[in-house]
């Protein structure tokens, strides 16, 4: 191993080169659940603050304390996070709470009932007075704000009322139930009962919103109520049970309420519904409705909770205290508003992250070097098939009635046959961007299509689907199952489909991206056809590209472009599942590998190593400045306009190599293949398959017997 | 004005003179005067030098509220005790937390007005089962803590409705029609003093009760509700409310109606000059005073009291009440009239 | 970190909002891309390393190339002969009133070969060698006018006075025979064309990409004006446009990536200290396509086709403007193209004269003659 370069058969380093901060923050970011990230912060924040200045406010008593009073508005705000997510508003949430706040204290002090009853009798209470407002607001359509008003006041006035009435009793009778003390003053693992409670019913909720169906059906009224309707939800039904829910919720929060404070009066929950509508739309759950979680109604609440304890406790000035609040609150939907807005362009600024990558110096190219890889001419004489008849085909394949199939950009599998291979047909349209292709036992062609998966053609023209996603690799942030780039594929004796998928962070269309950022994106995945599953094999690997089953099937040859360097990968013998380095120089980037008749590997060079671009694989910065400030078009890139065929034993010894210095006919090489005395050359962007005779080369070797056939080299 | 410059100043120099001085007397308290007073002192100190009182009304925005505050503090810098206020500005819930706050600090006494007589009773139960003595301001609640300052509201009640009554009822040749103005329904100043006056008033067959409204200590509210009354009964005789501040919106809406003289305007007021203006402007016929400068005294004396005494909190059960007296155009300057602090 | 860079670059635009930007200007107008260039007629075999053009009293064209000065005369400059060969490499061409040939040689200084034949050197100017002669005009008066693109390099060291970032040229002005030299600049950015009519004279900056003009009396120069502040190239030799303005050749075109690598100092320091200068990134007066040369995306091949938008390394640019500066035309030699580099122009008797000195070859126009 060279000074400079770094062993890339261990998965460790690997995955180091993997990972870095900006890199974590671009996945974060993806994420759904990270996009309250702005309140989180600040909640944080506050809480930080406070814990600073305001003395024995991290300790576990005061939060403890902090959870028990905050319970009940947290239940109060949810209900009104329910009713914005349906696409309306409950105003009434405050007048709700203080009535059933009153009716427990009624039917606990006055009717003198049992603690289950009476808070079954309350919450039932919460319900039908919810009821009131769903039947108004989803059976007879009325407008939510007004309705939800409207009975804010007289719920409110009723309470008033009402209190007028028994204050004296209240106040003369207590109860001596312990279960009644539990609720308001116990405690469950540490944590007040209350706020337990309140979790439990997050947990619920969480699960209600995001994962049921009635959860989404209210999520889609509140996003579009007219769509809704037109999928067939019943929006009446769920209207009425989100105001009944919403009723329930503050019958909850005023049972818990009676059972610590044992007081009601003319101030119970006033402004509480205002405060709750702050607190969930500070969080993040839309005013327009269909837009929000639990969570985020509770990071809201815990954020104004928070601030009016903290500042009175601060000792500052009432009047002082509001308008702190209203400016912080002012800031912090500010910031949570550009922030939204702008997310994505966050994300693709700090999306592409290069690293560092230093490559073994290259071997010469010179004519006059003598090495295997100086330049020659023996590809310019090349015969064109399909001239101007084919777009980018990348890789060629031959089968054994001597048909020449290429994989175009346009999605399509075209065929040439025919003397003179001048016949022209579409075997297969595909889509998506086909690249590797081989022949299975009973003779589909197998290829990897870009952007799809795996796929196979039969010999009559039918596309079926091998596969399209992997396994989930458990320590990703974002779900990588899906096969972005599948490109070269190789079947071992036992019809197990070993193949490259390139990269899991870019597609085919930006692949140039992953290749400035030089990080171990790709992987290697098998897809085994006797139990239909398929898996990931080695992950973390920088950009693999070719892929060839050695001769005598024990083994895989993987090429890495990005590091310039082909790899073998044991699959049978005492060496299974080891990743060894096989060929470390080489002066360009390599493309596909596939078998030669004489028991060597053909190898494509895609392109060639130019000191410029060497240089700045070891800048990273100089290449994050770069996709920053320069046009996608001038960004300096490898040089693809030149490759060259390698060809190569199983040591890794390069023996030959076949160019065409002037890059006129084929550019951008990324396959050959040998057929009965000729290589077939295939390449990204051409516009032909070319071909060349081999002097030397069996005149009878075709790819399908090498695999399957009389010409078998491995142990079978 | 003079009167807190001349506290302040004193306050002051007192402590200056206190501090620079001590060694001096320190020493020659050692050694000079009379050995009673020099125990006398000691004593003092040991149970007040640096004990914390804490303070927590409704908000500080009221004269009368910040006036109590303000002698508090003057007071307690004076005493060489430490001095916590806090403010809620009228917020319930925030009041409830700066209390369990407060409670949890372990002060050694808590001052508290009530909003309501249900609100706080479980969190100064809770100080006073640990060690910290509870003091109620004026509002009190269903709980008996140790100490109670503030006025007699079933007097003040009583006094207003002889009062109304004599201006209003069987021989006044008035209407008899009544407006009551109550502050919030479940204050204990509120209950108090309606039931007080509706036992007076009830007497006078005469007098007719036509509004019994809460207007929840607020001026706006009562101007609104006496505007109601006023058009429902052009010929109201008297208008009693239990707070001047909330009781100048009913004395506005009267001006506005144009029957400022015509119709009686009564409250109970904590004394600031507010309250002097509008007597002086002839807003309000009469009121009773129960001073809160006197109060803020009062509360302080309480204070050293539970300190000194050295008793468990919960086991006294003490009462300062206040003198209330009657200012009218007559009377309505100097020492009646406390200026409204500044902060 | 790559967060920061935007917010130097922001707040520099905050602070100094009239600093200029220098950006790369499109190639729109009149300096559309086009073929023109391509399909000029050429003058007989190539002549590599062909410099400067200039026109003698007798019509003949006198041409540097390499080490030699050639001479072109005859219908159609058919016939050519070799009239002066030096130690270094002949570069900027000039003819003298009183008929003497001027040359600047590098690292030699500048000779004038009287009709005579008597050679008189220029080879230092207060106390600096004079190296690097770009370009030399003569004014009527007899006075001599010469740049010096840099104290520091030789001319064909040009790649590397851009990518040190360099500000060493100067203008020397002296008398008919070459003699008491006076710097009247110094510290522009490679000066390499030059032209004057005794009044005034204007002078083309390559680094700065632009063209400003003074007025050149006596022995004294005034401040200059800015005739074209930002060029799409690096602009070479300046000449006389018949019916007023003048020619300007570019010898490449800018690119972002060029730009961009200036402004990386840790990047452009190593790429100097470790690369041959013909793979730096930057500019080049023709595309040899070595495939070791530096690759942009834009210039890959697809279909068989290298897309004549490609980013350039070597272009072929000639422009004609009006003497305040507006263009008029433009003359291009696309990516793909045949004549890039183009350092030279003049109108001559027979046509409008071009040097591509990335193909090596002289191109003629004829219907331009010199009215």
């Amino acid at each position: 191993m060279s000074a400079t370069t770094w062993d890339a058969t261990r998965f460790s380093k690997r995955l180091r080169a993997s990972y870095s901060p900006r890199l974590l923050l671009s996945e974060l970011l993806l994420k759904q659940w990270f996009e309250p990230v702005i309140p989180f912060t600040i909640m944080l924040g506050l809480f930080g603050y406070f814990a600073v200045s305001i003395h024995d406010y991290a300790t576990f008593p005061n939060i403890q304390s902090l959870m028990r009073l905050y319970a009940e508005f947290g239940f109060v705000a949810l209900g009104m996070a329910f009713s914005l997510i349906s696409g309306g508003i409950d105003l009434s949430v405050g007048a709700l709470f203080a009535v059933c706040n009153f009716a427990t204290l009624f039917f606990l002090l006055v009717l003198g009932w049992p603690i289950a009853g009476v808070i079954a009798a309350t919450v039932a209470v919460g319900a039908v007075l919810g009821g009131i407002n769903g039947v108004l607001i989803g059976y007879l359509k009325a407008r939510p704000f007004l309705t939800t008003l409207v009975t804010l006041i007289i719920l409110r006035a009723s309470v008033n009322l009402l209190n007028e009435r028994y204050a004296t009793v209240f106040a003369t009778n207590t109860s001596d139930s312990t279960v009644w003390d539990f609720l308001g003053e116990g405690f469950v693992l540490g944590i007040p009962v209350n706020a337990a409670a309140l979790f439990v019913t997050l947990l619920i909720g969480h699960v209600f919103l995001s994962r049921s169906r009635y959860g989404w059906h209210l999520t889609a009224i509140g996003a579009s109520r007219k769509a809704a309707r037109h999928a067939g939800i019943p929006v009446e039904r769920m209207l009425f049970a989100t105001y009944v829910l919403s009723g329930v919720l503050c019958a909850i929060g005023g049972i818990f309420y009676a059972a610590r404070q044992s007081s009601t009066d003319s101030t119970t929950g006033v402004g509480w519904e205002f405060q709750a509508l702050t607190a969930v739309v500070l969080g993040g759950v839309s005013l327009a409705g269909g837009k929000g979680t639990v969570w985020r109604a509770m990071i809201g609440g815990i954020i104004v909770f928070l601030l009016t304890n903290g500042l009175v406790r601060l000792g500052i000035a009432g009047y002082f205290t509001s308008a702190v609040i209203g400016i912080i609150l002012l800031a912090a939907v500010c910031a949570d508003v550009k922030w939204s807005k702008n997310r994505g362009k966050a994300v693709q600024k700090i999306y592409v992250n290069p690293a560092r990558l230093p490559l073994s110096p290259a071997p010469s190219l010179r004519r006059e070097s003598g090495t295997p890889f100086a330049q020659n001419d023996r590809l310019l004489a090349a015969e064109a098939i399909g001239l101007d008849q084919v777009e980018g085909p990348e890789d060629v394949l031959i089968d054994r009635q001597d048909r020449v199939y290429g994989s175009t950009r346009d999605g399509n599998i075209i065929r040439f046959s025919g003397p003179d291979l001048t016949r022209r047909e579409v075997f297969a349209h595909i889509g998506g961007r086909p690249l590797g292709m081989q022949w299975d036992r009973e003779e589909n062609l197998i290829v990897a299509v870009a952007g799809m998966g795996v796929y196979g053609i039969r010999p009559d023209g039918q596309v079926f689907k091998v596969t399209d996603e992997t396994n989930r690799t458990w320590y990703k942030l974002n779900d990588d199952s899906r096969l972005r780039m599948a490109d070269d594929l190789d079947i071992g004796p036992d019809g197990r489909i070993w193949f490259s998928d390139c990269t899991t962070r870019y597609e085919m269309t930006t692949n140039s991206l992953d290749i400035i950022e030089g990080r171990p994106n790709g992987r290697l995945v098998v897809y085994d056809p006797a139990t239909r599953k398929t898996t990931t094999v080695i992950n973390h690997f920088h950009f693999p590209n070719g892929i060839c089953v050695a001769h005598d099937g024990m083994s895989v040859l993987i090429g890495s472009t990005s590091l310039c360097q082909v790899f073998r990968y044991w699959i049978e013998g005492p060496n299974k599942g080891r990743l060894d380095l096989l060929i470390e120089h080489l002066p360009g980037f390599v493309d596909n590998i596939n078998r030669a008749s004489d028991g060597t590997y053909w190898l494509a060079l895609v392109g060639i190593r130019t000191p410029a671009f060497d240089l700045a694989m070891r800048k990273p910065d100089f290449r994050l400045r770069m996709v920053k400030q320069v046009p996608i078009d001038e960004w300096l890139a490898p040089g693809l306009n030149h490759g060259c065929v390698l060809k190569f034993d199983e040591t890794g010894r390069i023996l030959e190599s076949f160019w065409d210095p002037t890059g006129v006919n084929h550019s951008t090489l990324t396959s050959m293949r040998e057929h009965r005395g000729y290589l077939y050359l295939g390449g990204l962007e051409n516009n032909r398959i070319g071909r060349i005779r081999l002097p030397d080369a069996d005149p009878d070797w075709t790819g399908y017997d090498a695999y399957w056939g009389n010409k078998r080299r491995d142990r079978h | 004005m003079l009167r807190r410059t001349t506290w302040i100043t004193a306050g002051l120099a007192v402590l200056g003179v206190a501090l620079l001085a001590a060694p001096l007397v320190a020493v020659a308290q050692d050694e000079t005067g009379t050995k009673a007073a020099r125990e006398t002192r000691a004593d003092y100190d040991k149970a007040v030098r640096g004990k914390t009182i804490a303070y927590l009304p409704i908000t500080m925005a009221a004269p009368i509220s910040a006036e109590w505050g303000h002698v508090l503090q003057t007071e307690a810098a004076w005493r060489g005790m430490k001095y916590v206020v806090r403010d809620p500005n009228n917020n319930p819930s925030a009041m409830q937390q700066a209390l369990t706050a407060l409670v949890n600090d372990k002060p050694d006494i808590i001052i508290v007005q009530n909003p309501s007589v249900t609100l706080l009773v479980k969190e100064m139960k809770r100080a006073e089962a640990q060690g910290t003595h509870v003091i109620q301001i004026n509002m009190a609640s269903n709980y008996r803590s140790d100490a109670f300052v503030g006025a007699d509201w079933h007097e003040i009640g009583r006094m207003l409705g002889q009062e109304v009554v004599k201006a209003c009822g069987t021989g006044s040749g008035k209407s008899g029609k009544v407006q009551i103005i109550q502050g919030e329904l479940t204050a204990q100043a509120s209950i108090d003093q309606v039931g007080a006056m509706m036992d007076v008033l009830n007497k006078d067959k005469a007098i007719k009760v036509v509004s019994n409204q809460a207007a929840n200590w607020d001026a706006n509210t009562a101007m609104n509700i006496t505007t109601t009354v006023l058009q429902q009964n052009p010929d109201l005789c008297a208008s009693v409310g239990f707070w001047g501040i909330m009781e100048s919106g009913a004395a506005q809406a009267i001006r506005n109606a144009g029957k400022t003289g015509q119709v009686k305007v009564y409250a109970s007021v904590e004394g600031s000059q507010l309250d002097c203006d509008q007597i002086n402007e002839g807003n309000f016929t009469k009121v009773l005073s129960y001073k809160s400068t006197e109060q803020g005294h009062d509360l302080m004396t309480a204070a050293i009291t539970l300190l000194e005494g050295g008793d468990k909190p919960g086991t006294r059960h003490l009462e300062y009440y206040t003198i209330p007296v009657w200012v009218d155009k007559s009377n309505a300057s100097g020492g009646n009239c406390f200026p409204v602090p500044k902060s | 970190m790559g967060a920061f860079t935007h917010i130097l670059r922001d707040l520099e635009q905050i602070f100094f909002p009239n600093r200029d930007q220098h950006p790369v200007p499109s190639m729109d107008g009149p300096f559309t891309p086009n073929s023109r260039l391509d399909t000029l007629e050429v003058i007989g075999d190539p002549l590599p390393g062909a410099d400067d053009v200039a026109e003698g009293a007798d019509g003949a064209l006198y041409v540097s190339a390499g080490r030699q000065v050639w001479r072109l005369d005859g219908a159609g400059y058919a016939r050519r002969e070799v009239v002066a060969t030096f130690d270094g490499d002949a570069g900027a061409l000039a003819i003298h009133p009183d008929g003497g040939l001027l040359v600047g040689v590098a690292s030699q200084g500048v000779v004038k070969i009287d009709r005579d034949g008597h050679r008189h050197w220029l080879r230092e100017a207060a106390g600096t060698p004079v190296a690097c002669v770009t370009a030399i005009a003569a004014s009527p008066d007899g006075s001599i006018l010469l740049c010096e693109g840099s104290a520091r390099h030789a001319p064909d060291a040009w790649l590397r006075d851009l990518m040190e970032k360099n500000r060493a040229g100067r203008l020397l002005r002296c008398g008919p025979s070459l003699e008491q030299p006076a710097v009247l600049r110094q510290g522009l950015a490679w000066p390499d064309g030059l032209m004057t009519d005794g009044t005034t004279c204007w002078l083309a900056e390559a680094w700065t990409h632009r063209v400003t003009a003074f007025a050149a009396d006596g022995r004294r120069s005034s401040a200059p004006r800015v005739i074209l502040p930002n060029l799409p190239g690096y602009p070479a030799r300046l000449a006389p446009a018949s019916g007023g303005g003048f020619w300007l050749a570019m010898f490449a075109a800018r690119t972002h990536l060029t730009e961009f690598v200036l402004r990386e100092d840790d990047f452009r320091n190593e790429m100097m200290r470790t690369m041959e200068p013909h793979l730096w990134v930057g500019p080049a007066l023709a595309t040899t396509g070595d495939c070791y040369e530096p690759m942009q995306w834009g210039g890959l091949k697809a279909l068989g086709i290298e897309k004549p938008w490609s980013p350039p390394r070597s272009y072929g640019l000639l422009a004609r403007f009006d003497a305040d500066g507006t263009p008029a035309e433009s003359l291009h030699s696309r990516v793909g193209g045949r004549h890039h580099g183009i350092t030279s122009v003049r109108e001559a008797a027979q046509g409008l004269i071009v040097v591509s000195r990335g193909a090596g070859r002289i191109l003629i126009d004829r219907t331009r003659a010199r009215a």
